[in-house]
C-alpha cells in the first residue's frame, strides 16, 4: 500500500514535482546562504586564527603578558611532551601547531658582505618543511607567493613583498637575523630569501617575514621550545565548539604535570580566539546579525512553501472530493496529505541539502573569485568569496523545509474541510 | 652601603684635574684582559668569557671564548665604528644605528656604552660637588657635564677616592638629571705601576632585578698588540 | 481595461497576494537596510579616520613611513611658510619620535606622538593636556588611550617613567603623569602611542618647529620638500576591507532576491494554474493571447507597486527608529577597526532608487515568465481545466 502510494505521489507532477521543487530550492538557498554568511565572517575570523591567534592558543601566561616584546625566554620546552598533552586533552579533530613569533633586526649585506642596510621586522616561524603540516596551505602561502618559492630547506625566509621593495631585496638574497636568543644572548645567523609573500596588510607586508620553526629554533638557541601552540579545528567545527574544547582542557590544565623542561614559574593557559582581540564580542553581533538574516529568509521560505503547498492542494480537489465520496473520513485524508507533505519535505530538504551544500562546499574549497587585482594576492583579504558549510546551516535549512512543506499542505488541505464532498467532486468533473 | 655627607675641603681638590688622573690610571696604551661577563637577567643567570685588547680608548678587540653559542664571536672598534663578527653567519655586521642601542650579548650594557671611545676628562668637565663616604672610604663626588651635546650621557656623577684616584662607583643620568645606569668598582689591585679594578658591576636603574658584571681574571698593561688584531680582516673565521 | 481586470484579479487573490506583496516589501526594505548600514559603517569609518588622524591628507617629511620606528626620527622637517600660514582650524602639526615606558619598570617601546594644542583640525580627547604650559614643568603631562591604558596598566593620575632620545643623540628620561585616558575612536593612534603637547616634545627632542607632518584640510599643491599622502592612499587598508564588505552584501542580496522571484513566479503559476478556465473563456471570448499575458504580468506589476508601498509604509518607520537607536560596533575597535561608536545608516537616495528599480524589474519578470506560455494555450483545453496541469 505504501509504495503503491509512494509512486503515485512521485508520478503526479503536480502532487510531487512542483512543491518538491519549491523545497528543494528553499532548502538549498538557506543552506547556501547560512554558509555564505558563516563563510564571510569565519574568513574574517580565520584571517586573524591563521596567522595570529588561532582558534585555540597554549601560550605562557608571561609571554602572553608581555607580547608586544615577543620575550622568547617565556617560550615553553619539551614540544614533543606538550604536544603529546594537547592532542590527549583537547579532541582529534583539533589540529596543533607550534609557533614562534619572534622580533629581530635584518642585516642585509652587499656583494662584499658589507652591512648595506638594517631594519627591525617582526617574524613568525612555523612549520613550512614538513610535507605533513598544514601551514602552508592554512596560510595559503602558495596563492599569496608574489615571487620565488617556498621554503624547502633550512634557514630560507618568505618576506612580505613590500618589506623587500624598501631593502631592496630580491629572491636568493642572503640576509643575517640578529637578535636575542632564548636566554638573552646575542643571536646571529643566515638566511635566504627564497620568496616574496603578499599579505594583502600594508602592515605585514612591510614588516612581516616567515621562516620555518625548525630553523627558528636553530637560530634562536630554542631547540624543543615554542612560543606558542595553535589549535586549528576542521572548517565545519562551530565555535560553540571551540568553548568547549577550551572548557574541557582548562579544566585539566592544573592538573598538568609540567613536563622536566619547564621553568618553574611557566603557567600555560589556554585561550579560544574568542578571547583575543575582542572577537567575542564582535562574534556575538555577528549571531544576531545572522539570526536576524536567517529569520527573515526562513519566514519567506514558509511563504513560498505554503504557496507550493496550496497548489497541489487545488491541483487534487477531484480526488479528494472522490476518496471522501468514497467515505475515507476527513482526517485519514488530511493524515495521508500531511504524510505526503512530510514526505515531500524530507526529499526535498535531502535534495536541496545536497545541492545548496555542495554548491557552499565549493565555495568553502574553491572559492568564488569576484574578479579584481586584488584578487590573486590575498593571504589576509582577498575578493574571493568564500562559504562555509555547517551543520547548524542544515538545519537552518532543513527544518523549516519539512515544517513549510507540511504546514503548507495542511493550510491547503483546510479547503476540503470548507468544501462540500459535492462541491470537491464537481471541480474533479470539471477537471 | 651606608653614604652619609661628611665635611671635606673642597677647594683643595682640582676636579679636572683629578678625573685626568682617573684616566691616566684606567688608560693606558695598551691593556689586554681576559674576563668574564656575568648577566643576571633577573630569572637567569648568564656567564661569557672574553679577551679584549685595547689600544688607547678608540681601538679594541675582544673574541668571546665560550659559552659554546658565543665562541669565537669577535667584536672590533676603530674610531667611531663597530663591527662584529660570528662564526655561524661567518660575516662582519656593521652595529650601527638602532642596533647600537640595543642590549650587548644581553647585558645592562648597550653596544653604545661599549663603544665609549674617549676619556671621561675629554669629554665631560667636571666640578666638584663635594665629598661621600662610599662603602668605608671617604670620596671625591665629581659632577661631570658634557662638553658636547651628542654625547649619549649628558652628566655623570663620580666617586673618586682622592688617595689613589681610584673610582669606585658611577652613576650616568639621563639630560634631565634621572639616573639611569649605576657602574660599581671593585675589588681594585695593584697591577704593574696602575690600580686597577677587578670587577666592575652594571645596573640598568629602569629595570628590575638585572645586574651586569665583569670580572677581570688577567690584566696586563702596555703589552704589545699583534697589528692584525686591529684590522677588519680579523673578522673572519 | 487591462488594468481594470488585473487589479480586480488581483486583490481577489487575497492573503496570498499580500504576502506575496510582503515578501517583496520585505526583500526592498532588507536591501536598503543592508546598503545604508553599509554605506554609514564606511562613512563612519573614513570620518573617524579623517577627525582624529588624515584630515584631508598629510603634508610629510618625505620618506617618513609610520610602519618604521627605527627611522622616525631621520625624517623631520621644518614647517613651511605656506602650511605656517594656515588657520588652526585647516592644519594640525604632528611630530612622531620613539620612546620607551617602563611601566612596573618593564620596557614597553612606544610612539611619542606630540600635536599643536591650539588646532581644531583633529577631534582627539586631548582637553587634558591644554591646561598645562608651554614649558615643561615637574613632570611631563601626557594622554594614553583606553587600550593602551589598559596594555600598559596605567591609570589616570598615574606616573612612569619615559625615556627617550633629543636629536643630537642624548639620552634623556623623565616621569610622566598620565593626565588621561582618552577615549580614542580610533584604536591606530590608541594602541602603543603616548600622546603630547607638540611643544613639548619638540622642547624634550630639541627639535624646535620640527614636524613628522602636517595634517591639512585639504590639498594645497605640491609644496616644496614636502610629500604629500592623500586620503586614499593614507586609508588604503581600511578602503579594501569595505570593498570586499560591499561584495558580500551583494551576493547575500541576491540569494534574497532568488528566493523573492521564486516566490512571485509561484504565485503566478498557482494563478494561472487556478484560473486556466477564466483564461480559455476570455481567448474563447476572441481575447488575443498577449492581452491575457499582458493582464497577468500587469498584476505582478501591482504586486510590485504595492510591495513598494508597502516598504514605504513598512520601511520608513523603521528606518527613522532606527537612526534613532544606531548600530552598536563598540567591540569593533578591538580588532583595530577604525570605528568605535554607534554606527548610522547613511541613505543614498540614488543608490535606494536604483536598487528598487532592479527588486522591481525583477518582480515583474518572474511575474511574466510563467505566464507568456499562455499565449500557446489551447483554448478548448483551458476551458475544460486540462491546459495546464
Amino acid at each position: 500500500m505504501t509504495s503503491f502510494w509512494f509512486r503515485g505521489m512521485i508520478r503526479d507532477k503536480a502532487r510531487f514535482l512542483f512543491p518538491f521543487t519549491v523545497v528543494t530550492i528553499g532548502v538549498a538557498l538557506v543552506v547556501c546562504l547560512v554558509g555564505f554568511m558563516e563563510g564571510v565572517f569565519m574568513g574574517m575570523i580565520d584571517m586573524t586564527a591563521n596567522l595570529d591567534s588561532g582558534h585555540l592558543r597554549l601560550v605562557n601566561q608571561s609571554f602572553y603578558d608581555e607580547e608586544h616584546l615577543r620575550p622568547l625566554d617565556r617560550a615553553l620546552a619539551n614540544q614533543r611532551e606538550t604536544r603529546d598533552w594537547l592532542i590527549k586533552h583537547s579532541d582529534p579533530e583539533v589540529d596543533w601547531a607550534p609557533r614562534i613569533r619572534w622580533g629581530a633586526i635584518l642585516d642585509v649585506p652587499d656583494e662584499q658582505g658589507e652591512t648595506r642596510s638594517q631594519t627591525p621586522v617582526v617574524g613568525m616561524a612555523m612549520d613550512l618543511i614538513t610535507p605533513a603540516s598544514k601551514e602552508i596551505q592554512r596560510l595559503r602561502l602558495k596563492s599569496s607567493l608574489v615571487e620565488g618559492s617556498l621554503p624547502e630547506g633550512p634557514n630560507e625566509m618568505l618576506m612580505g613583498f613590500q618589506l623587500a621593495e624598501v631593502l631592496d631585496v630580491s629572491v636568493g638574497q642572503p640576509i643575517t637575523l640578529i637578535g636575542q636568543s632564548f636566554d638573552g644572548g646575542l643571536v646571529a645567523d643566515n638566511y635566504q630569501v627564497v620568496g616574496l609573500v603578499r599579505f594583502g596588510v600594508t602592515a605585514m607586508d612591510k614588516k612581516m617575514v616567515l621562516i620555518d620553526l625548525v630553523s627558528a629554533q636553530n637560530t634562536f638557541y630554542m631547540e624543543d621550545m615554542v612560543t606558542d601552540w595553535l589549535g586549528y579545528f576542521p572548517s565545519s567545527a562551530s565555535f560553540d565548539r571551540y568553548e568547549k574544547i577550551k572548557g574541557n582542557m582548562k579544566a585539566v590544565l592544573a592538573d598538568w604535570i609540567p613536563p622536566k623542561d619547564w621553568v618553574k614559574d611557566d603557567s600555560p593557559i589556554v585561550l579560544s580566539i574568542r578571547d583575543q582581540q575582542n572577537i567575542g564580542a564582535i562574534m556575538d553581533k555577528f549571531r544576531v546579525i545572522k539570526g536576524f538574516v536567517v529569520g527573515i529568509f526562513t519566514f519567506l521560505m514558509v511563504l513560498v512553501l505554503w504557496n507550493a503547498g496550496i497548489l497541489s492542494g487545488i491541483h487534487r480537489y477531484g480526488e479528494m472530493g472522490l476518496r471522501l465520496a468514497f467515505g475515507e473520513p476527513h482526517w485519514k485524508l488530511i493524515l495521508t496529505l500531511a504524510m505526503e507533505g512530510l514526505w515531500i519535505g524530507i526529499l526535498g530538504s535531502m535534495v536541496g541539502s545536497l545541492l545548496g551544500g555542495s554548491f557552499a562546499w565549493y565555495l568553502q574549497e574553491v572559492g568564488l573569485n569576484m574578479g579584481d587585482s586584488f584578487a590573486q594576492s590575498g593571504l589576509m583579504i582577498n575578493d574571493i568569496v568564500r562559504a562555509r558549510v555547517t551543520l547548524g546551516g542544515f538545519i537552518q535549512g532543513v527544518v523549516p523545509g519539512i515544517f513549510a512543506s507540511v504546514a503548507g499542505t495542511l493550510v491547503a488541505s483546510m479547503a476540503i474541510f470548507k468544501r462540500s464532498e459535492a462541491n470537491l467532486f464537481r471541480e474533479l468533473e470539471a477537471g | 652601603m651606608v653614604t652619609l655627607v661628611i665635611p671635606c675641603n673642597a677647594e683643595d681638590i682640582n676636579a679636572q684635574k683629578l678625573l685626568e688622573q682617573v684616566d691616566d690610571n684606567l688608560w693606558a696604551n695598551t691593556k689586554f684582559i681576559s674576563g668574564r661577563l656575568i648577566i643576571d637577567n633577573g630569572r637567569k643567570v648568564r656567564t661569557l668569557t672574553q679577551d679584549s685588547w685595547m689600544e688607547g680608548v678608540t681601538r679594541a678587540y675582544s673574541h668571546y671564548k665560550s659559552p659554546a653559542r658565543e665562541k669565537g664571536t669577535k667584536m672590533l672598534k676603530i674610531g667611531g665604528k663597530l663591527w662584529m663578527y660570528t662564526p655561524r653567519t661567518d660575516r662582519k655586521i656593521l652595529i650601527a644605528g638602532h642596533l647600537l642601542r640595543q642590549s650587548m650579548m644581553g647585558s645592562d650594557l648597550s653596544y653604545e656604552d661599549q663603544m665609549e671611545d674617549h676619556k671621561l676628562s675629554h669629554s665631560y668637565s667636571a666640578t666638584l660637588e663635594g665629598s661621600e663616604e662610599f662603602s668605608g672610604t671617604n670620596c671625591a663626588v665629581l659632577h661631570l657635564v658634557a662638553r658636547d651635546k651628542e654625547t649619549t650621557y649628558q652628566t655623570r656623577k663620580v666617586w673618586i677616592n682622592p688617595e689613589n684616584q681610584t673610582v669606585l662607583k658611577e652613576e650616568r643620568f639621563a639630560k634631565s638629571g634621572k639616573l639611569l645606569k649605576r657602574i660599581e668598582f671593585k675589588d681594585y689591585e695593584k697591577i704593574k705601576t696602575r690600580l686597577f679594578p677587578r670587577t666592575l658591576v652594571f645596573r640598568d636603574m629602569l629595570k628590575e632585578n638585572t645586574q651586569t658584571t665583569y670580572k677581570f681574571d688577567v690584566i696586563e698593561f702596555d703589552i704589545e698588540i699583534p697589528a692584525k688584531y686591529f684590522s677588519q680582516s680579523i673578522l673572519k673565521r | 481595461m487591462n488594468w481594470g481586470i488585473a487589479a480586480k484579479n488581483f486583490y481577489r487573490q487575497g492573503l496570498r497576494a499580500f504576502l506575496n506583496v510582503l515578501v517583496a516589501a520585505l526583500s526592498i526594505i532588507a536591501l536598503v537596510f543592508m546598503l545604508s548600514l553599509l554605506n554609514g559603517f564606511q562613512a563612519q569609518a573614513t570620518r573617524n579616520l579623517v577627525s582624529t588622524d588624515v584630515g584631508g591628507g598629510h603634508y610629510r617629511a618625505p620618506g617618513f613611513d609610520i610602519l618604521t620606528p627605527t627611522e622616525w626620527e631621520d625624517f623631520t622637517i621644518s614647517v613651511s611658510e605656506a602650511l605656517k600660514g594656515l588657520p588652526d582650524r585647516d592644519k594640525a602639526e604632528v611630530l612622531i619620535q620613539q620612546g620607551q615606558l617602563y611601566p612596573n619598570r618593564r620596557l614597553y617601546p612606544v610612539q611619542l606622538r606630540g600635536i599643536a594644542m591650539d588646532q581644531s583640525l583633529l577631534q582627539l580627547p586631548l582637553a587634558g593636556l591644554k591646561s598645562f604650559e608651554n614649558k615643561i614643568g615637574e613632570m611631563i603631562p601626557v594622554v594614553v588611550g583606553v587600550k593602551m591604558a589598559r596594555k600598559a596598566h596605567l591609570k589616570k593620575g598615574d606616573t612612569v617613567v619615559l625615556k627617550w632620545r633629543d636629536k643630537g643623540g642624548a639620552v634623556d628620561a623623565r616621569d610622566v603623569l598620565i593626565v588621561d585616558v582618552g577615549d580614542i575612536i580610533n584604536p591606530r593612534i590608541d594602541d602603543g602611542v603616548v600622546w603630547l603637547r607638540l611643544d613639548h616634545l619638540q622642547a624634550m627632542t630639541d627639535r624646535e618647529g620640527e614636524v613628522s607632518w602636517v595634517a591639512v584640510r585639504k590639498y594645497l599643491g605640491s609644496l616644496e620638500g614636502f610629500e604629500f599622502h592623500g586620503i586614499e592612499l593614507l586609508m588604503a587598508d581600511l578602503l579594501a576591507l569595505l570593498r570586499q564588505d560591499r561584495i558580500n552584501s551583494k551576493i547575500l542580496w541576491g540569494i534574497l532576491m532568488v528566493l523573492v522571484c521564486t516566490s512571485v513566479f509561484n504565485t503566478q503559476i498557482l494563478n494561472i494554474f487556478k484560473r486556466q478556465k477564466e483564461i480559455g473563456t476570455l481567448m474563447a471570448l476572441g481575447m488575443e493571447p498577449q492581452r491575457v499575458v499582458r493582464i497577468f504580468t500587469l498584476e505582478g506589476v501591482l504586486a510590485a507597486l504595492w510591495a513598494l508601498i508597502i516598504a514605504v509604509v513598512l520601511g520608513v518607520p523603521f528606518f527613522i527608529w532606527f537612526q534613532g537607536v544606531g548600530f552598536d560596533v563598540s567591540h569593533l575597535s578591538e580588532a583595530s577597526f577604525p570605528i568605535r561608536e554607534t554606527i548610522y545608516p547613511d541613505y543614498q537616495l540614488r543608490e535606494i532608487l536604483v536598487s528598487v528599480f532592479i527588486v522591481l524589474a525583477l518582480i515583474i519578470v518572474s511575474a511574466w515568465l510563467p505566464v507568456k506560455k499562455i499565449t500557446r494555450l489551447d483554448p478548448t483545453l483551458a476551458l475544460r481545466g486540462r491546459a495546464i496541469t
